[in-house]
């Protein structure tokens, strides 16, 4: 089964704008699809799934319109299992330190890892090391697109 | 019976007075203009001198302000609160409301034939007694075929979404609001996302809680669209089921 997209919902768009844009400098680097809150990046799942794509990679903020990021990450879970697909790899990329609750969400998730924003950083630097670890989450996952 | 005073009803979005039956220590309020439930008061001595006389015997008509006359109305069978119970964890007016629901549930007689009975509904509840209590409302009325119940968010966003890939379509979910591991508003809101994205129209949710219906609740139900909302502790519970099937009407059109 061919690999979808990597799916994006976070609150700073110009975050996934440039991450979008540095992603696709990557060769063969599945594209970069933003979601403006949990809802969208929901349904973007469910589509991609249903179009026979279904994402590897998904990456979430915490705080997030709509549908907040652990809401968000429940709700994916529940639907894979509904949808007989095997789970994503979750990413939260959150301004927030792993808390117990966070530890404790990552655990419920299963496949999902915590990285913390360095909000501090130029968004430049933000990005670069997000695609770092994109690309050593998608080789360990077993080869990119 | 009429009170004194008045409370705001959700529903005529102004105060108004209230109506009132006696279920053995508590008064079960209700809006007097649309009959929207709202809320258990303990009933005063005076309050249930006048509303348990016996049928047939005279009973005072006041003149309300608004100038109908009304009558004091008494529900059969005199309950006494009931007993604390493993379900603590409730609020205690949720629960005796729920209690009294239980008793009376199956005394109540929705005319043959009124009801369209629905192939199937989703029940959302974390509570196992309320998740009882709810089938057993559905069924008993034949309100639903097959009523298929869920202790999370989670679980029945599973299940939904699975019902939805087979195409077996719920006619109904019944959410409950607060609930552990997701609100029940998010569950609501993930539902409708995957409804989007599964090209399904949209199945109509009936939250049945103990969260006050509020304005920024107002907001989400519009929001979420296609949604009603029936309190848990609202009302006289010996006509739950008639509150339940009217709001199904204007959310499910169950009636023929």
């Amino acid at each position: 089964m061919p690999h979808g997209p990597i799916l994006i919902a976070h609150a700073d768009g110009a975050l996934v704008e440039a991450l979008g844009a540095s992603l696709r400098d990557q060769p063969a680097m599945p594209p970069l699809v933003g979601a403006g809150d949990g809802a969208t990046l929901l349904a973007e799942y469910v589509r991609a799934h249903r179009a026979g794509t279904p994402p590897r990679l998904v990456i979430v903020d915490l705080a997030l319109p709509r549908l907040d990021g652990r809401a968000t990450a429940l709700s994916l879970r529940a639907a894979e299992r509904g949808l007989a697909s095997p789970p994503a790899a979750l990413l939260f990329y959150t301004v927030e330190a792993a808390t117990d609750d966070l530890k404790a969400l990552l655990s419920r998730c299963g496949r999902a890892v915590h990285l913390q924003r360095p909000a501090a950083l130029p968004l430049a630097e933000q990005v670069r090391r997000l695609t770092v670890a994109i690309e050593k989450l998608l080789a360990q996952l077993g080869g990119r697109a | 019976m009429r009170l004194e005073g008045t409370r705001y009803c959700p529903s005529c979005g102004q105060d108004v007075p209230l109506d009132a039956d006696l279920q053995g220590a508590y008064l079960l309020t209700s809006c007097a203009l649309c009959g929207l439930g709202l809320g258990l008061k303990v009933a005063t001595s005076s309050e249930v001198e006048l509303a348990s006389r016996p049928k047939g015997a005279a009973v005072q008509a006041r003149m309300t302000p608004a100038g109908a006359p009304v009558q004091a109305r008494v529900t059969p069978g005199s309950l006494a609160p009931p007993p604390a119970t493993a379900e603590s964890m409730l609020s205690t007016q949720s629960m005796q409301a729920i209690q009294i629901l239980a008793q009376t549930t199956g005394q109540e007689v929705v005319p043959a034939g009124a009801v369209r009975q629905m192939r199937s509904v989703f029940v959302v509840e974390d509570s196992a007694f309320l998740r009882q209590v709810t089938r057993d409302l559905l069924t008993s009325r034949s309100l639903a075929k097959e009523v298929v119940e869920c202790d999370d968010g989670p679980a029945f966003i599973e299940a939904y979404v699975r019902a939805l890939a087979a195409g077996q379509k719920p006619e109904l979910v019944v959410l409950d609001v607060r609930m552990p591991e997701m609100d029940g508003r998010d569950v609501a809101r993930a539902m409708r996302a995957l409804e989007d994205a599964m090209g399904v129209k949209r199945t109509p949710i009936l939250f049945f809680s103990g969260v006050l219906c509020d304005e920024p609740f107002k907001a989400t139900l519009e929001a979420i669209g296609n949604a009603k909302y029936i309190r848990k502790t609202d009302g006289d519970p010996s006509a739950l089921g008639e509150r339940i099937v009217a709001v199904l009407e204007r959310l499910v059109g169950v009636k023929r």
